[in-house]
């Protein structure tokens, strides 16, 4: 298994996905060799990503952190009748995470079911797309799409592995941006797989994914889906391909 | 020689592999939701424009059809309600063509096609909105 594949298909797109199309995997080894990569860093990923935010729910629960000391001396000088006690007493009530190692027993299943979730929800939703944009060719049909996405997701997993620098105290915070735009890369790279596994012209892709938002931000849920990937982007999660 | 070899493998039904998991999972999440005392969020779409979406009533039409609710399935979302209730028929439909070693149809290649699945998802929508869901 070479690691820095994937990130060789992000850097030479055309080229890789042509490559890839001609003489890849077919459509259900393309997937497992995706759900593999995938997993293994979507568990990573997960598990820091829910360490960091079990601190900082435990942090807020006991108003510990200097954030807090700040939001006390604020609310003292607007409304002094606000008692840091009464807060405390209130903020005690909110229900505690379960323990960590139970809630990483529980993204065992749950991340390679999401990953495949994923795979599926873009291929059947992208595909519909560029078939409304006329750039489904005949004889090139779901079969294609799917090995298109997982190829594409495959590919992601370089976004992924880069998105995992999110996670480094301060660091992360800086590089925000820099991940938030990886994260736009990786999309794009969705739709240039698309369009190279179809032969179709590149825009044709891209324009299927983004189609594939709007018509989902028509079914309501798909804001949500719009606000969980771009926060997912900015945390480096797996928002990428 | 390689097109033959492609009909001779039998493909994954995975439209009834979504059916079949598909069902029970929502059902069960739903039941989850239910006994844990949580509520799905609003619609976003519905807060921001005052308007129901595209599938505004879809939680509201599978509650009613997992209790059984056919009457109140079919007023929350008659489109999604036929929908999930010709679900286990596409299921059966799949599965018969992938054990015939049959591939996806094809889906029609004519503006027609592309005008009739876009005026379908207005006019679903359209219901919606009009009966102010």
């Amino acid at each position: 298994m070479d690691p820095w594949a994937p990130f060789r298909l992000a850097l030479k797109p055309l080229e890789g996905f042509k490559a890839e199309a001609g003489g890849g995997p077919a459509a259900g080894p393309a997937f497992l060799r995706m759900l593999a990569w995938r997993t293994g860093l979507g568990w990573l990923d997960g598990a820091l990503s829910l360490w960091g935010f079990a601190a900082g729910y435990a942090s807020f629960r006991a108003m510990e952190g200097p954030l807090w000391g700040r939001v006390l001396e604020s609310l003292a000088q607007v409304n002094g009748e606000i008692r840091p006690e009464d807060l405390k007493e209130m903020l005690t009530q909110l229900p505690a995470l379960p323990p960590l190692p139970v809630l990483l027993l529980w993204m065992l299943p749950l991340v390679p079911l999401g990953v495949a979730s994923a795979w599926l929800h873009n291929a059947v939703w992208d595909h519909g797309c560029l078939w409304l944009l006329r750039g489904v060719e005949r004889n090139r049909g779901w079969r294609t799409t799917f090995r298109a996405e997982a190829t594409a997701m495959w590919a992601g997993s370089a976004g992924v592995a880069i998105g995992l620098l999110g996670h480094a105290p301060v660091l992360g915070l800086l590089l925000a941006p820099v991940l938030a735009a990886v994260g736009v890369y990786f999309w794009v790279l969705r739709g240039v797989a698309l369009a190279t596994f179809h032969g179709c012209p590149v825009w044709k892709g891209v324009v299927a994914t983004l189609l594939h938002v709007v018509i989902a931000a028509c079914c309501g849920c798909g804001l949500i889906v719009v606000a969980w990937q771009l926060a997912l982007a900015m945390g480096g999660g797996p928002a990428y391909g | 020689m390689a097109e033959r070899a492609l009909a001779l493998t039998r493909r994954v039904p995975w439209l009834a592999a979504a059916v079949l998991l598909g069902l029970p999972l929502g059902l069960a999440a739903l039941r989850w939701l239910d006994a844990a005392g949580l509520h799905l969020p609003p619609c976003l779409f519905k807060l921001a424009t005052g308007l129901p979406c595209a599938t505004c009533g879809t939680t509201r039409m599978a509650r009613a059809l997992a209790e059984g609710d056919l009457a109140a399935a079919f007023h929350w979302h008659p489109v999604a309600a036929a929908a999930v209730l010709l679900a286990p028929l596409a299921a059966a439909w799949d599965a018969r063509r992938a054990w015939r070693r049959e591939p996806f149809p094809e889906v029609p290649d004519t503006l027609g096609a592309r005008l009739v699945v876009v005026g379908a998802f207005l006019a679903a929508w359209g219901l919606q909105i009009l009966r102010g869901v």
